[in-house]
């Protein structure tokens, strides 16, 4: 099974909830009652059937691949640049999520620090302190300047200092 | 004719004052540096920057906006020149003919070209638009409910089976595209679809949102990659940047008949920039005397699909404006800066604000204009932004993608949306799903819904109105030939391949 035959389960699995969730939907109370319910419907069944199909079609592709080719081995440096990528996409998504959480207590220069700062350190290393704390710094800080400021877009503010 | 230059006259007045034009070249200037870096491009910079121009009034914000917009079409191909990294998928034909150029020490040709190839396909492409516009809106407002419905089925439909031979996935994407557009408050019944009792998700997804997260983050995210492999050399200095008489004397022509092409294939829904480019490389490679110098730093081969591209972008406005209907993801995002200053597209905006729409256009020539100036002295100026190293830019990147998102909504719930699509666009890049479907069907997805269940009201329930008007059963007709045309083509194809 390669990523193509898992993301043809994938549709398959999000069509079905998804149609599950359109037909027990709540009924309108004005009009017809399951007019919302009719478009999501067609979407979910539609979206499980073509699942359905591209899964077989990839499933297909992949069994003839590897009766061609054999299951192909990865070479160790290939994988561990595939390894240390996923390490850094999976800290920037939890880097996100705590930004959503911090963002509106912590005020947006703080939050957009770390937020950057954490990324940073990420890819550039400790050793590269420096680099990573003043672009950290400098864009947070610089960004809040012309939104607040400038363009008059009001961002949150931090605690104490009231900034 | 006089009525049609009248209105341009107005809306010269409105675009050309000092102040305007000023706006245009901040934004153009902007848009030129965010177009350029890869990650961003043009969908996703004009989505981030658009936040900004929200304190303004309409006029000077629609202005700016355009200035965003013609921006950032330059600024793709400066990376492509440069990097061979295009801005996004209407600059990768640039990377063909241009990054060799700029190998072989010609990037200051390469890049005035590039420039002036989309001037005067702009240009050009904005009179034939000052000349199309009215008269096709005044067919517009022959749409109603069911044709509309009918409209917006045949531009996904061809959308998603112009994504070559997958056109399973195409349609996978656009029906994952029209489900996330119903998410929300159903405005109709007063019910909520998929809200799992969220306040925040009873507005919707914002398009927006979903563009940010799969372009900017899911382009990040692919970049992690390469960018953990090594980092590329950028020229840093540069020489007059200008091309010889012999460069223009071979590229006039092939700019001229590029025009024409990017324009019409810019103006069908589905198909953009991405097309018109490669469609204008291919023809003028077959058109040359010497094909075999294309993809080696043949000037032709950068001046034509930029041409083309530049033309496709103005294209993209009309039925954009005419119609409501987004062509590509950048004019979607226009159409969300319109829908947010109060203005609908769609065939009444002729109507009720001509001043906007005429503004529109008369911008276009002074946008054009105003980044081609921009772009050729500054170019040397504006490309050190590319030196700034992946390891820096990118998380500068992912901070801009999270600040335009919370000026867009306000919301932090947008962050996580924008953690998921950033995750989804991952994926679907890997496995070979189209994003531009699924991008579509966000948009138009709840205008389409609507009008369906607006017809099937006038009906009172008969499926019959769909194919009562001669429009209706035309525009049926179109999208079968868009789905099966390929379909057809791909086994002729084979046949001719089996028997050779």
């Amino acid at each position: 099974m390669n990523t193509k035959t898992k993301s043809g389960i994938a549709v398959t699995v999000f069509g079905v909830i998804y149609t599950i969730l359109a037909y027990t939907m709540p009924k309108a109370a004005i009009g017809n009652p399951i007019a919302p319910t009719i478009f999501p419907l067609v979407l979910g069944i539609g979206l499980t059937i073509m699942g359905i199909f591209y899964f077989i079609r990839e499933n297909k592709t992949w069994k003839e691949q590897v009766k061609k080719e054999g299951i192909k081995k990865i070479d160790p440096a290939t994988l561990a640049i595939q390894k240390k990528t996923n390490k850094l996409i999976f800290l920037t998504c939890l880097s996100g999520i705590g930004y959503a959480i911090f963002f509106e207590h912590l005020g947006y220069i703080i939050s957009t620090t770390f937020f950057i700062g954490i990324i940073m350190f990420a890819i550039n290393g400790k050793k590269n302190w420096k680099l990573n704390l003043s672009v950290a710094l400098i864009f947070s800080v610089v960004v809040y300047f012309i939104f607040s400021y400038l363009l008059s877009i009001p961002l949150p503010i931090m605690p104490i200092l009231e900034i | 004719m006089g009525e049609i230059l009248g209105s341009l006259m107005d809306g010269f007045a409105v675009a050309a004052t000092p102040m305007n034009i000023l706006w245009v070249t901040i934004g153009g200037v902007l848009g030129t540096i965010v177009g350029m870096l890869p990650g961003l491009g043009p969908a996703t910079g004009v989505a981030v920057l658009l936040p900004m121009t929200f304190s303004m009034g309409p006029t000077a914000a629609l202005i700016t906006m355009c200035g965003i917009y013609y921006g950032a079409m330059f600024g793709g191909s400066r990376s492509s020149i440069l990097i061979n990294t295009p801005g996004d998928g209407a600059a990768l034909a640039a990377t063909f003919d241009g990054y060799p150029m700029a190998q072989n020490g010609r990037a200051e040709a390469a890049l005035a070209m590039s420039a002036v190839a989309s001037l005067i396909g702009g240009v050009i492409a904005a009179v034939l638009m000052t000349f199309i516009a009215a008269p096709v809106s005044k067919f517009a407002l022959k749409f109603g409910p069911s044709e509309y419905f009918l409209l917006m089925v045949m531009a996904l439909s061809m959308t998603a089976s112009m994504s070559k031979r997958n056109m399973l996935a195409g349609f996978i994407s656009m029906f994952l595209g029209l489900s996330i557009a119903t998410v929300g408050l159903d405005a109709m019944a007063g019910v909520d679809r998929f809200t799992f009792g969220m306040m925040e998700l009873q507005q919707g997804i914002d398009f927006l949102i979903v563009i940010i997260g799969i372009y900017a983050l899911g382009e990040v995210f692919k970049s992690f990659q390469s960018m953990n492999e090594g980092t590329k050399k950028v020229q840093k200095k540069f020489g007059k940047i200008w091309f010889t008489k012999n460069d223009w004397n071979r590229c006039l022509v092939p700019i001229l008949r590029s025009t024409p092409l990017g324009f019409i294939i810019g103006a069908l829904p589905g198909a953009g920039g991405t097309m018109a480019s490669l469609m204008a490389y291919n023809n003028e490679k077959q058109l040359s005397k010497n094909p075999e110098d294309f993809g080696k730093g043949e000037i032709i081969g950068l001046a034509a699909p930029e041409a083309a591209n530049n033309a496709a972008s103005v294209g993209a406005l009309i039925p954009m404006l005419t119609l409501g209907i987004p062509g590509s993801g950048t004019t979607a995002v226009m159409m969300g800066a319109l829908l947010m200053l109060g203005l609908q597209p769609g065939p009444m905006l002729f109507v009720q604000h001509p001043d906007v729409a005429w503004g529109l256009i008369a911008s276009m020539f002074i946008g054009n204009i105003v980044l081609a100036i921009v772009n050729i002295p500054l170019a040397g100026a504006l490309v050190r932004v590319l030196a700034i190293p992946p390891k820096v830019l990118y998380p500068i990147v992912l901070g801009l993608a999270f600040i335009g998102t919370y000026a867009i909504g306000n919301s932090v719930t947008d962050f996580y949306l924008l953690v998921i699509f950033g995750l989804i666009g991952l994926v679907m890049s890997k496995v070979n799903i189209p994003t531009a479907p699924m991008i579509l069907g966000v948009i138009v997805g709840n205008t389409m819904e609507q009008s369906f269940r607006q017809a099937i009201t006038i009906s009172d329930g008969s499926l019959g109105i769909f194919v009562k008007s001669p429009l209706a059963i035309t525009l049926i007709i179109v999208t079968i030939i868009s789905i099966l045309y390929p379909l057809i083509k791909e086994k002729l194809t084979k046949k001719q391949l089996k028997t050779i």
